[in-house]
C-alpha cells in the first residue's frame, strides 16, 4: 500500500529538483499549496538587468520585518553579469539574515517555506536561497498552569520548540548539553528535539531513545502524547510510562540526573525518559523547600495516592464484609447513617464516584464563564441534598470527598488518572470479595508495577530493585550537600 | 505450555470461587450488644436474651438520612428465645427480629443465677466456637435475678446498657477492687486449668426491675432502678457455689493478683483503725501484689481449710 502511495505521489526523478525557469518554479509552489493566499509570492525585476527574481514566504509564519530586510538587502547589488553570478552575490551579501542556506530539492524548499523561511528564486538558477525569517506570533513564556509551585522559577514551556530549547539551555550553560532534532510525522513534519547531557546520560540510553524516535511511523504529531505512545515500552498498563512536564526547571534537573528529554514543537509538554514511579511523586518544590518539610510532604503524596486509589474500596469492604473490624461506636454511626439508604453500599459508592467524575470533567471542559454554575450545583445538589434526602449516606460523601481531594494532591496528573481508573476495579473486587479481593488486587498491582520497565530501567527503581546509594532522593529528599557528586539520585539506563 | 496455561487459569478462577458469600449490608444486621443466658425450667434448655442496639436511636444524628430522630424509642431492644443449645436459641430468635443477629460487637455475656448454679461449662462450647463472638466480651453473673432482667434494664449516661456495665466493671475493678473484670477467654482458661475454678463478678438490680425497662425512667436523676456490681461469684466444678462480698471479695481479687486499687483502712498514729472514708492508702496500679502471693505457701490448717498468707504492698495512689 505504502509502496504504491510512494509511486503515485512522488514526481518523476527530474521533478524533485528545482527548475531553471523562474515561472515554472513559482507556478509549482502555487499549485502545490493550492493557491492558498497566505503563501505570498512577490515577483520583481533586477533594476538594470532583464533578470527576474521572486521572494516567497508564508504570511504569519515569517516575521514580516525580517522578510523585508532580507529581500531588500539581498538585491541591493550592481554590475553583475549572469544570473548565476547574481545568485552568488546575493547569497554572499544576504547578511541581514544570519541563517541562510541554498536548496535545490523541492522537498527541502517546501519544508523551509512552511517552516517560515523566506525563499529567494532567481530566473535561470535551479537553486533557491532560504533565509531563516521564522517568526510571527507565538505565545509568550508564561507561568506554568499545571505544575504550580509557590517557590521556584515561574516560566513554563510554550508551543515553540526554539523557545523551549532556549529555556532549558539557559539553565544548563554547558557545552555538554547536546541536542538532536528530527522531523517526525509524515504529514505534519513536526520538529522533535532530543536533549541530553553528554557524560551524564548513558550512551546506550541515548542510542535507544534515538532509535525509538527513528522508529516512530506516526503520520500526525500534534502533541508529545502522539510520540509518547509510540516510544513507551508497553501500552497495556494503566500506569503512565513517560513523565511529562511543562516546567523547564524540571527538564533541566532531569537532564542533569542523566535522563533524556524529548521536546516536541507545538506543545509545551516535554517528555522525560526513562521514567520511574517515584518520579511522579516528586514535585519541583521538593527541591526549593527545606529538605525535612519536603520529605514529609513527599510521604504525604505517596499516602494520598494510596488513599485516592483505595479508600472507596476499603470502605465498601469494611461495610459489607468486615463489620467486626470497625470500632463499635463508629459502626453504629455508620449503620445509623445507612439506615434508609435505598442502595447497597457498592451501588451507592458507584453513584457518588461517577457523579464526582462527571463534576470533575464538567469543571474541566466547560467554558470558564459558566464555571460557577457547576461549583454551586455540584456541592449543594449532589452533596447536601442527596444526603438530606437519604439517598446516600454522609459516610459515603466523606469517602468520596477524601478520595477526590487526595487525587488532586498527586502532583502528576497522569498518575492521578491511573488511580482514578484503578479505583473502580478495586471497588468491584472489594464488593465481591472484601479485603481478600482488595489484597488480591493490590498484590496484582504491585506485581504488575514491578514488571514494568521504562527504557530498560525498572519502573519501581530505586525502591525495587533497592539501590541504597540512590535512596537520597526517592522517598525522602536528603539535604543537597549529602547528595554526592552526581547531583541527582538516579542515573538513567545503568 | 498448554498445560501451564490451563493450570494457571484454573488457579486464577479458583481465587474468584468464594464469590460474595458472606457479604452483608449494614442495614441487614442487628447488632447485639449483650446476651443473657438463663436456665429454662425444664432441664437442659436455655433461655437466651438479646440486647439489640437500635443504631438509629443511639447514633443517628439530626442530619443523618432517614429514620426517627433520637429520643423516640429505646436505645436497645430486648428479645428472648429458647432452645436446647445456644445456637438453636439464636437461630430461633430470627422469628422475632427482621434482621440477622450479629454478635461481633457483643461486649457482655450475662449469666443468670439459676444457670450459673446449674453449670456454665457447656456454654463455652458455643461462645468459643462461634466465629462472631469475641473472646474478649466481658462476663458477669446476675445475682438473685435472671439474666434477662439484667439485660432489659436501661441505663443512664451510657445509652447502651451493655456498655454501661462494661464501664462499671472496668472502673470498679480498677478503683475499688471488689469486682473482677473477666472476659470469656479468661473464664475458658480457668475452666481448662485443673487447678482453678472460675470466678466472676456479680451484678444486682436495685429497685424496681420492671420500671428499669421503661425509657421514661431515665428522665429522673435518681433512676428508680439501677444495676449495681455486687460481690463475686465463686464456682466449684463450674457451678456457682457461693457469693463472696466485701472484704472477702477483695481478698479473692487479691489472691488472683488482679487487684489494681482500692481503699483500705489502716491504723494511723493514735487513731484506731481509721474510717475507710477518711483513710486514703491506695493500692497503686503498678504495684500488683504478686510478691504477696509468693510469701506464703498454701497450707492446710487445723480446721482442714486451706490457708494462704498474702502480703499486700500498699502504696499511696492518686485519690
Amino acid at each position: 500500500m505504502g509502496f504504491f502511495d510512494f509511486l503515485k505521489s512522488s514526481p518523476k526523478p527530474d521533478d524533485t529538483r528545482l527548475s531553471t525557469v523562474l515561472h515554472a518554479n513559482v507556478e509549482r509552489i502555487r499549485n502545490e499549496t493550492g493557491h492558498s493566499p497566505d503563501v505570498v509570492v512577490r515577483l520583481f525585476d533586477c533594476p538594470d538587468r532583464k533578470l527576474k527574481a521572486a521572494a516567497v514566504y508564508v504570511d504569519g509564519l515569517a516575521d514580516k520585518h525580517m522578510v523585508g530586510d532580507f529581500v531588500q538587502w539581498s538585491f541591493r547589488t550592481d554590475g553583475v553579469g549572469s544570473s548565476k553570478a547574481w545568485f552568488q552575490t546575493v547569497r554572499e551579501r544576504a547578511l541581514s539574515v544570519v541563517d541562510i542556506k541554498t536548496v535545490s530539492e523541492w522537498n527541502e524548499l517546501m519544508l523551509a517555506l512552511l517552516a517560515g523561511e523566506t525563499v529567494l528564486l532567481i530566473d535561470g538558477v535551479p537553486e533557491a536561497i532560504c533565509g531563516n525569517t521564522r517568526g510571527g506570533k507565538t505565545r509568550n513564556v508564561e507561568e506554568p498552569t499545571n505544575q504550580v509551585a509557590t517557590r521556584g522559577p515561574k516560566d513554563s514551556f510554550t508551543e515553540t520548540l526554539g523557545i523551549n530549547v532556549s529555556l532549558v539551555r539557559r539553565r544548563i550553560k554547558n557545552p555538554n548539553l547536546w541536542m538532536e532534532v528530527m522531523k517526525i510525522g509524515r504529514t505534519t513534519k513536526t520538529d522533535v528535539a532530543m536533549m541530553y547531557v553528554r557524560g551524564r546520560a548513558d550512551d546506550n540510553l541515548v542510542r535507544e531513545v534515538k532509535s525509538r524516535l527513528d522508529a516512530v511511523r506516526a503520520d500526525i504529531v500534534l502533541e508529545s502524547a502522539y510520540i509518547e505512545e509510540w516510544i513507551q515500552d508497553r501500552t497495556t498498563t494503566p500506569f503512565p510510562m513517560i513523565y511529562n512536564t511543562e516546567r523547564p526547571d524540571i527538564v533541566a534537573g532531569n537532564l542533569l540526573e542523566g535522563r533524556v528529554a524529548i521536546l516536541v514543537d507545538g506543545t509545551p509538554f516535554a517528555l522525560i525518559v526513562p521514567t520511574v514511579l517515584p518520579q511522579f511523586f516528586q514535585s519541583v518544590e521538593d527541591y526549593y523547600q527545606r529538605y525535612d518539610v519536603a520529605s514529609l510532604i513527599r510521604l504525604l503524596r505517596y499516602a494520598s495516592f494510596v488513599i485516592s486509589m483505595l479508600v472507596p474500596s476499603f470502605y465498601i469492604a469494611l461495610v459489607s464484609y468486615h463489620h467486626e473490624m470497625i470500632p463499635t461506636t463508629l459502626l453504629l454511626k455508620l449503620a445509623a447513617a445507612r439506615e434508609g439508604v435505598p442502595f447497597p453500599v457498592f451501588v451507592e459508592a458507584l453513584i457518588m464516584e461517577i457523579c464526582f467524575e462527571i463534576l470533575r470533567e464538567a469543571g474541566l471542559r466547560m467554558p470558564r464563564a459558566i464555571g460557577q454554575a457547576v461549583s454551586i450545583v455540584g456541592p449543594i445538589v449532589l452533596g447536601q441534598a442527596a444526603v438530606q434526602a437519604g439517598i446516600v449516606s454522609p459516610a459515603m460523601m466523606i469517602t468520596v470527598a477524601i478520595t477526590g481531594i487526595a487525587s488532586f494532591s498527586t502532583p502528576a496528573y497522569n498518575l492521578a488518572l491511573t488511580a482514578r481508573v484503578l479505583r473502580f476495579g478495586l471497588m468491584v473486587l472489594a464488593t465481591s470479595f472484601g479485603f481478600y479481593g482488595l489484597a488480591m488486587g493490590c498484590i496484582f498491582l504491585v506485581a504488575h508495577v514491578c514488571s514494568l520497565r521504562s527504557f530498560g530501567v525498572p519502573y519501581l527503581s530505586p525502591i525495587a530493585p533497592f539501590r541504597r546509594s540512590e535512596q537520597k532522593d526517592s522517598v525522602f529528599r536528603w539535604p543537597f550537600p549529602l547528595f554526592g557528586k552526581a547531583g541527582g539520585s538516579r542515573r538513567g539506563g545503568e | 505450555m498448554r498445560l501451564i496455561t490451563t493450570v494457571c487459569s484454573i488457579a486464577v478462577l479458583l481465587l474468584f470461587c468464594s464469590g460474595c458469600w458472606d457479604r452483608r449490608e449494614l442495614n441487614d444486621l442487628a447488632f447485639v450488644s449483650a446476651m443473657g443466658i438463663d436456665a429454662e425450667e425444664n432441664a437442659g434448655r436455655y433461655r437466651v436474651t438479646f440486647q439489640v442496639v437500635n443504631a438509629d436511636e443511639v447514633a443517628g444524628s439530626s442530619t443523618a438520612g432517614g429514620g426517627a430522630a433520637g429520643g423516640k424509642s429505646t436505645p436497645v431492644v430486648v428479645l428472648d428465645s429458647e432452645g436446647s443449645t445456644l445456637f438453636e436459641a439464636i437461630r430461633r430468635a430470627s422469628r422475632k427480629i427482621p434482621r440477622r443477629l450479629y454478635f461481633a460487637h457483643m461486649r457482655l455475656v450475662v449469666i443468670g443465677e439459676n444457670q450459673a448454679r446449674r453449670g456454665i461449662r457447656d456454654l463455652f462450647d458455643f461462645l468459643d466456637r462461634s466465629n462472631e463472638i469475641r473472646l474478649n466480651s466481658k462476663m458477669i453473673v446476675a445475682r438473685d435475678a435472671d439474666a434477662s432482667t439484667v439485660i432489659s434494664q436501661l441505663t443512664q449516661i451510657e445509652r447502651i446498657p451493655a456498655a454501661a456495665l462494661v464501664g462499671n466493671l472496668k472502673f470498679s475493678s480498677k478503683l475499688w477492687g471488689e469486682t473482677l473484670d473477666y472476659s470469656v477467654i479468661q473464664i475458658i482458661n480457668f475452666l481448662e486449668n485443673p487447678h482453678r475454678e472460675p470466678v466472676l463478678a456479680g451484678v444486682r438490680v436495685l429497685g424496681d426491675p420492671k420500671s428499669g425497662t421503661i425509657q421514661r425512667n431515665n428522665f429522673e436523676t435518681r433512676s428508680s432502678s439501677r444495676l449495681v456490681l455486687d460481690g463475686i461469684a465463686l464456682f466449684k466444678d463450674s457451678r456457682l457455689h457461693e457469693w463472696a462480698d466485701g472484704d472477702a471479695a477483695r481478698g479473692i481479687v487479691a489472691i488472683l493478683g488482679e487487684i489494681r486499687g482500692g481503699v483500705v483502712g489502716l491504723e494511723c498514729g493514735n487513731r484506731k483503725k481509721a474510717d475507710r472514708r477518711h483513710d486514703s492508702s491506695f493500692l497503686h496500679p503498678s504495684q500488683r501484689p504478686f510478691s504477696g502471693r509468693k510469701t506464703g505457701r498454701p497450707h492446710r490448717g487445723r480446721t482442714g481449710r486451706q490457708h494462704q498468707r498474702i502480703a499486700l504492698r500498699l502504696q499511696p495512689g492518686p485519690p
